[in-house]
């Protein structure tokens, strides 16, 4: 079960002119690092974005990218222990849809490099579509490290 | 939670068809390239496999990269695939890793035996 974080999740309306960065939706999700999960959160993530009226295309586009950098997050991040948290911020604001994954931080954890499609077509396990995924469907990727854990900074605009 | 994933086989008088249901996933691995020994080619020496997508609501890139194992192992012993039942979302996301070179997707699988028929008659 992926779990709300209480702390989070209060629908904030400001009046007047919205300022660049207010946000007007501020949720955060705790999963296990066990494969299916994040299933769970994409039904959330739907949830959350139905009222601002998304393509279908680009919610689809958005569900993907958010699932394959939790999926990153749970096997190589964390490394399929059940016991380490993925957590997963939305903030949204007037211009932007964005979320912040994150994980425990092994030993300096960086993302690979995005190899060739004809490289991973011809290897023995062709895996490693996710990152490619990310990039392309997204609007900005960012990574980085932040108080011991791993981060992946995923960015649509509205 | 993932939707276990079912795998049905029909054979049709040219076509091996794999009916799938659940989620296209890491499970995918075991349950799809485990199913038979595709190095060996189809059943009675069909040369034409049929994916049937339409049964399965969730693929991530690990349900893809078992389905490019798939095409590249059928297409080694000398087999085409089709697939259909698939929403214009992951056809997009087919595309983007190349299966649709591979794999031909169509509307349905009447269509799809269209073109097996074409291809039989062809010269």
């Amino acid at each position: 079960m992926i779990i709300p974080n209480p702390g989070h999740g209060r629908r904030v309306r400001r009046e007047g002119k919205a300022m660049d960065a207010a946000p007007i939706i501020n949720k955060e999700w705790v999963m296990p690092s066990q494969f299916g999960y994040e299933k769970d959160l994409l039904r959330e993530i739907g949830s959350v974005l139905a009222p601002f009226s998304p393509l279908e295309a680009r919610l689809e586009d958005i569900k993907t990218a958010v699932s394959e950098a939790c999926l990153n997050a749970m096997e190589h991040g964390n490394r399929l222990d059940a016991a380490c948290p993925v957590t997963v911020q939305l903030k949204i604001d007037e211009a932007v849809y964005h979320f912040r994954i994150y994980n425990e931080d092994h030993a300096g954890l960086t993302l690979p490099g995005d190899t060739a499609p004809a490289d991973k077509w011809n290897a023995e396990e062709p895996r490693g579509w996710g990152l490619m995924f990310i990039r392309s469907l997204s609007d900005r990727f960012e990574f980085g490290h932040c108080h011991g854990k791993f981060y992946v900074d995923i960015t649509f605009n509205r | 939670m993932e939707s276990p994933l079912r795998i049905t086989k029909r054979l049709t008088e040219h076509a091996l068809v794999l009916d799938l249901q659940g989620d296209l996933s890491k499970q995918a691995e075991e349950k799809l390239i485990a199913l038979q020994d595709w190095e060996q080619g189809l059943d009675q020496g069909r040369l034409f496999a049929v994916i049937n997508l339409t049964g399965v609501p969730y693929i991530n890139s690990m349900g893809i990269a078992v389905l490019i194992r798939l095409v590249r192992t059928l297409a080694k012993s000398g087999c085409q695939t089709f697939a259909y039942g698939v929403t214009p979302h992951y056809q997009k996301l087919f595309r983007m890793v190349g299966l649709t070179g591979y794999m031909m997707i169509y509307p349905d699988e009447y269509s799809i035996m269209q073109r097996i028929e074409g291809l039989r008659e062809a010269p």
